[in-house]
């Protein structure tokens, strides 16, 4: 399925839940995403909730982080 | 008098307000905020960008520091609403810096949209801290929008000019009902000094410390200018004269012979 993951169109094989999307992404890149902010449709994902959040065709997915900035 | 620092209903003691942007290693930060004792740090939300990810910042801010986030990148009201609702969502609390920007050259805030996202932002229950183009106009329509500080520019950021706007923020520091923090501009010590002497009360300073040679020993010279400058603020100062105004008697000198 395809969906947009930071503004950008991506094709991704059919996940169980977010969770295992974000740890896919943590190990494909080589970074920890433990403190990234997470947004589906503009709503804001808690981590806690991310093993209980689909993913679906279409979804805007924004994965977010605090960087340093004045 | 009271001398604290007081925004939306928090006190802190300092009144130096630091930034997490341009250190050379993050690892500088937390010694940076015990030698200037600033209690109050901004920081700013991205996209990760996957083939060139950044370190999440916040583990390298002390917990018992609050957290600015800035609202940068927004251009528009709407952008900076969004950016402040994902901050506190994702736990860095109540306190938002609202940074508009549309001007790239000069990096200038638009102050329209700034009083927009204020009052929204106020209404939902954020401690909100505007960054201005210092205009006294813009000002009073920040605070009856509920801001809990006014942030005038001293010059553009990362400029360290120095209170290039200085004769506005004046206006601004004679009309307050609320703090004003100079924000952008401050260069070194005696520039931080220099707003607080004027009655500013507190000051924003990113680029000065983080690229200086010695971050950590910077932090403690813009303490003790801050410190210096709002004791100088209290005491009030000496007037200025155009003249000399000997410090000394003008009678009774010696080696002279009698007056006729």
């Amino acid at each position: 399925m395809e969906i947009i993951l930071n503004g950008e169109k991506t094709t991704i094989s059919p996940k169980e839940n977010l969770l295992q999307y974000i740890k896919e992404l943590s190990h494909q890149w080589e970074i920890s995403l433990d403190g990234a902010v997470v947004l589906i449709n503009d709503q804001i994902v808690k981590k806690d909730n991310w093993k209980n959040t689909l993913i679906s065709d279409g979804d805007l997915l924004e994965v977010l982080s605090f960087v340093s900035g004045g | 008098m009271n001398n604290k620092l007081v925004l939306g209903g928090h006190v802190f003691q300092s009144r130096l307000l630091t930034g997490t942007g341009k250190f050379s290693d993050k690892n500088l930060i937390e010694p940076m905020l015990d030698s200037s004792n600033s209690q109050i740090i901004t920081m700013a939300l991205r996209r990760i960008d996957f083939k060139n990810p950044k370190e999440n910042i916040l583990n390298y801010i002390p917990k018992n520091v609050t957290l600015l986030p800035n609202t940068s990148g927004a251009r528009t009201a709407e952008e900076a609403i969004k950016i402040a609702r994902i901050a506190r969502e994702a736990g860095c609390g109540d306190f938002i810096k609202i940074e508009i920007i549309n001007d790239m050259k000069y990096l200038m805030p638009d102050n329209q949209e700034t009083i927009k996202a204020t009052k929204v932002l106020a209404d939902e229950g954020f401690v909100v801290l505007p960054y201005m183009m210092p205009d006294l106009i813009a000002a009073k329509k920040l605070e009856d929008a509920g801001a809990a500080a006014v942030m005038p520019l001293g010059a553009p950021i990362g400029s360290n000019r120095g209170l290039e706007t200085r004769a506005l923020i004046e206006m601004l520091n004679d009309n307050k009902r609320v703090p004003i923090i100079v924000d952008a501009g401050i260069g070194k010590p005696s520039h931080a000094a220099e707003a607080m002497e004027m009655g500013c009360d507190a000051v924003l300073v990113n680029t000065a410390i983080a690229t200086a040679y010695d971050p950590v020993k910077m932090g403690r010279a813009f303490s003790l200018a801050v410190e210096a400058g709002r004791e100088a603020h209290l005491a009030k100062m000496a007037e200025e004269k155009k003249y000399a105004s000997a410090s000394s008697p003008l009678t009774g000198f010696l080696f002279r012979g009698e007056e006729k």
